[in-house]
């Protein structure tokens, strides 16, 4: 108790220094024509720069200007391979995303005039060999990593023009209308090994100075901070990612001093945290077969597990998963009255290259060094973290809709979690939910007027309940022109009983090719696969350009708190490790597979029933005496048949 | 005498002057390998100023005792290192001598700045990079073939000729085609634009259309589509007065990098090389 009175104490008086924040201008906003039906806008939430010490150990020396240029459609050179990389289809925004912790201190390290090379660290990096260099770059990584500062090498004037280069280079490519930039950082935030880190997005150009793990490596530290800048006109949200690799940490059900969530935590949560990042190059954070052992598609881009050596025990395995924080998200609406895990969808690259290259027939790689070009990432050698570079996959993209392209429309796009996040391609999803939708809604010419006017978008809670009827559910999917056409559209549903337990269910709503469900299972046959591994080619005579479907709950039980989403599945094409060896003329590597059915999630609908229709709970409080705190449980999410 | 105009001549000429300069008035660093090491009051005065730079504030008496120690120190040991010939064939050294002296040669450019008349023929030479995207204004009627299968072509060929036949005028045309998540109007769009929405074939054939036209079939990623293109305005490039300043920049940075190429190629003219090895790349990485 003591502890974590000091902790806010602790707290309170470090924001308190950083409350001389002034805004540092706001680059001038106009924009085109306002939609109130809403563009999809494609933009990348999760990149690093030279700016970022691992980047910089890396290789890596492009900055912040070269990451936004290279998300317009420019070519930029990579620095590693010396080769021009440029994307087949633009963005409309993009964030960097550079490390808080050391931002913009490599460089220093390296200059011979720098009082830094004096240190321990810089007389290490100047001897210049190798080995010593490495050394080095372990040292400031794996501290940042801990979130244990080097002393020496924490300077704020350091750290404040380094960031103030970041907001400028922000804004200076910021073009209302058409291209949006987004102030952001990473909280790199790792204790004992288990990974935590939050991206912080403003809604303006931010404040002067940025919280990094070396002020707190606790999340409700990092709230304070975003509601403390919020007073002060600094509105921001904070994305966690790579639950999967966060050792049950991500969704724990309990805070960080060990304290059993209650309702102001929750609240917190869901108000500075509203989206999950659910992919990207260090895989997939859906969910995991071992926790949906049914989900014939759970297993994808789960490979890469090293970075906190959880090596695919079950127990780490429990609580780093997306589907099932929703599903304890909902029990705990049902337990405490809020949703800590209120979470909508984003996806991105976490490239440490300064390039989203989120197109698997176009990858350049994501760590320098590493994987800079394609006998390099096939050769098995190098790794971050351990892993090699065959394991990573390519980085993930997030949709928003908003009226407009501006960085306010964007950010509260974001906010208000009407956010898609796809494995890579630009896949459409359209997703709302309401109670009286016509069953020919998807066909009428105003199909998504009606659904605005009569629903809520993905992100947002169904209204109040109006009829006796199930709730039903619009999607409508449509591919990337330059990428696979649509194999499937599923709604997936996650429900807490009147005993305390999770349930999921995946419902096939919509397919290609006139395939027929199994009346028993209610799986549908697999769409096929027209990938030639040697050559690396798909053709698209399997699967459809657009998916469509009105969808009701078949199973709706108006006392259960209930949570649904959409996955959208393409037609299976070559990952890029295929495209690379039928390049190189080689065998794609084993330790991966050969084809992948990339896919977008469409940010979750909430159902919460009304308090007289919940019947009267059993136990109290003891949500975490129902859903155990350590060791995998599959009683805590089941598989309804 | 033409020739000394050149820019080539004079940049050699202004290159040699500062050789000239920069061995007169650098403190002889590099080239002192006696004995005799002075701290003289330039040196803590050029030792002040650097500090200055970087933190913003004077060293203190602490700092600056232990800035001319470490100085000495280096100068010491940099001077036996000179003596053993540990210089020659070090691969940072030699790197960072020859990144000094490409350093020193991007910064000549600033001995001859660009007349109106060279800035202007510039200009006229890279009007294209200064004309601003072309802008489409198109309708887009689309035809899904998973809908239609093996008739979707003959459906939108049908439908073309329907239209053709109505005339010209665009007529309200929603209840034409099928359904489709991506508009059928657009406005004034770039290239990227129709890019973004359409993917790269589509794109390239529909900015080549001619505008008061049905045209079609045009295959994209989705299907197919007939377009109707109203209007592509291709603005001329902003007049020179008004961009003077960016034309300045970009003829900066492109007689940086030719003067830079330039000045390594008349260095080097002045070498004989032999390769012996022809396994070996001259292009190749260094490392």
């Amino acid at each position: 108790m003591k502890t974590s009175k000091l902790l806010s104490l602790y707290t309170i008086l470090l924001i308190s220094t950083l409350v001389s924040a002034e805004s540092i201008g706001e680059p001038g906003r106009s924009s085109g024509k306002i939609n109130p039906l809403k563009n999809v806008y494609f933009g990348e939430q999760h990149l690093h720069t030279g700016a970022s010490p691992d980047a910089f150990a890396f290789g890596t020396r492009n900055d912040a200007n070269d990451a936004y240029e290279y998300a317009k459609g420019k070519a930029i050179k990579n620095y590693q391979s010396g080769k021009m990389i440029q994307k087949r289809t633009p963005y409309d925004w993009a964030a960097v995303t550079d490390h808080s912790e050391y931002l913009g201190m490599m460089p220093l390290l390296l200059d011979s005039k720098s009082p830094l090379q004096k240190t321990e660290i810089g007389k290490l990096i100047s001897k210049g060999d190798k080995a010593s260099g490495e050394a080095a770059f372990q040292q400031i990584i794996t501290s940042a990593s801990i979130g244990v500062p080097i002393d020496y090498l924490v300077d704020a004037k350091i750290m404040k023009s380094a960031w103030q280069k970041q907001v400028d280079a922000a804004n200076k490519h910021y073009e209302p209308g058409k291209f949006t930039t987004l102030v952001a950082y990473e909280w790199s935030s790792q204790p004992n090994s288990k990974n935590l880190h939050h991206n912080v997005f403003f809604r303006d150009s931010g404040p002067e100075r940025i919280f990094s793990a070396f002020d707190s490596v606790h999340r409700e530290d990092l709230w304070t901070y975003q509601e403390v800048m919020r007073s002060l006109g600094h509105d921001s949200i904070s994305i966690p990612h790579n639950s999967n690799v966060s050792n049950s940490a991500m969704f724990a059900l309990h805070t960080s001093s060990g304290a059993p969530i209650d309702r102001g935590w929750a609240n917190r949560s869901a108000l500075n945290s509203p989206v999950v990042e659910i992919m990207q190059t260090k895989g997939a954070s859906e969910t995991h077969p071992a926790l949906s052992p049914n989900d014939e598609f759970a297993s994808f881009e789960d490979k890469f597990t090293h970075l906190l050596g959880s090596g695919g025990v079950l127990g780490l395995i429990d609580k780093s998963f997306v589907r099932q924080a929703l599903t304890d998200g909902v029990g705990f609406q049902e337990l405490i009255g809020s949703n800590p895990f209120k979470y909508g969808f984003v996806a991105g690259a976490d490239s440490h290259i300064a390039a989203s290259a989120n197109e698997e027939f176009n990858y350049p790689g994501v760590h320098g060094n590493i994987d800079y070009s394609p006998e390099v990432r096939l050769s098995g050698a190098g790794s971050v973290a351990g892993e090699p570079a065959v394991l990573f996959g390519t980085p993930g993209a997030t949709g928003v809709w908003a009226p407009e392209n501006t960085r306010e429309a964007i950010f509260d796009g974001i906010k208000n979690r009407e956010t898609f996040g796809t494995s890579g391609p630009l896949i459409r999803v359209r997703f709302f939910g309401g109670w009286d939708f016509p069953k020919n809604l998807v066909k009428d010419k105003n199909f998504i007027k009606i659904a605005y006017a009569n629903g809520v978008p993905m992100g947002q809670d169904l209204p109040k309940k109006t009829s006796a009827k199930a709730p039903s559910f619009a999607v409508w999917a449509l591919k990337d022109p330059e990428s696979g056409n649509l194999d499937r559209v599923q709604i997936i549903k996650g429900w807490y009983d009147q005993r305390g337990y999770g349930f999921q269910k995946i419902y096939n709503v919509a397919w290609s090719d006139n395939r027929k469900l199994d009346p028993k299972t209610g799986k549908l046959p697999p769409v096929g696969n027209t990938v030639n591994i040697k050559t690396a080619k798909y053709t698209n005579d399997i699967g459809d350009t657009q998916l469509s479907a009105i969808w009701t709950d078949p199973d709706f039980d108006p006392s259960q708190h209930a949570v649904y989403y959409v996955r959208v599945l393409e037609i299976p094409t070559p990952r890029w490790s295929t495209y690379d060896a039928a390049k190189l003329g080689v065998e794609p590597p084993k330790e991966v597979a050969a084809t992948i059915q990339e896919r977008a999630w469409a940010s979750p609908i909430w159902y919460t029933p009304d308090a007289k229709l919940v019947k009267k709970l059993d136990f109290y409080p003891g949500l975490q005496e129902r859903l155990p705190y350590s060791g995998f449980n599959i009683g805590t999410m089941k598989n309804k048949k | 005498m033409k020739f000394l105009r050149e820019p080539l001549v004079q940049f050699l000429f202004l290159g040699g002057l500062i050789y000239l300069a920069y061995g007169l008035f650098t403190p002889k660093i590099e080239e002192d390998t006696s004995r005799h090491i002075v701290v003289d009051n330039a040196k803590v005065q050029w030792m002040q100023s650097t500090w200055q730079k970087r933190w913003n504030r004077l060293p203190t008496k602490e700092e600056l005792d232990g800035i001319i120690e470490q100085y000495i120190k280096e100068t010491v040991l940099y001077n036996e290192a000179i003596k053993m010939g540990l210089d020659k064939n070090d691969g940072v050294i030699r790197r960072r001598l020859s990144q000094q002296v490409e350093f020193l040669a991007k910064d000549l450019v600033v001995y001859t700045p660009p007349s109106e008349e060279d800035l202007k023929k510039y200009y006229d030479e890279h009007q294209k990079q200064y004309t601003p995207d072309a802008r489409y204004t198109f309708t887009q009627i689309y035809f899904d073939p998973d809908k239609r299968g093996n008739k979707t072509l003959d459906d939108a060929k049908r439908v073309k000729e329907q239209l053709i036949q109505q005339g010209s005028m665009l007529q309200d045309v929603s209840s034409l085609g099928d359904t489709f998540m991506v508009d059928r109007y657009f406005q004034s769009s770039s290239k990227f634009d129709i890019r973004k929405n359409f993917g790269t074939g589509f794109t390239e054939e529909v900015i080549k259309l001619e505008p008061g036209k049905w045209h079609g079939t045009i295959l994209s990623g989705y299907g197919v589509h007939l377009v109707y293109m109203q209007e592509v305005l291709e603005a001329p490039a902003p007049p020179f007065s008004q961009i003077k300043e960016q034309v300045l920049q970009d003829w900066t940075i492109e007689k940086q990098i030719e003067l830079k190429d330039q000045f390594y190629e008349a260095l080097k003219s002045y070498y004989t090389i032999v390769v012996e090895d022809s396994n070996v790349s001259v292009l190749g990485k260094v490392n």
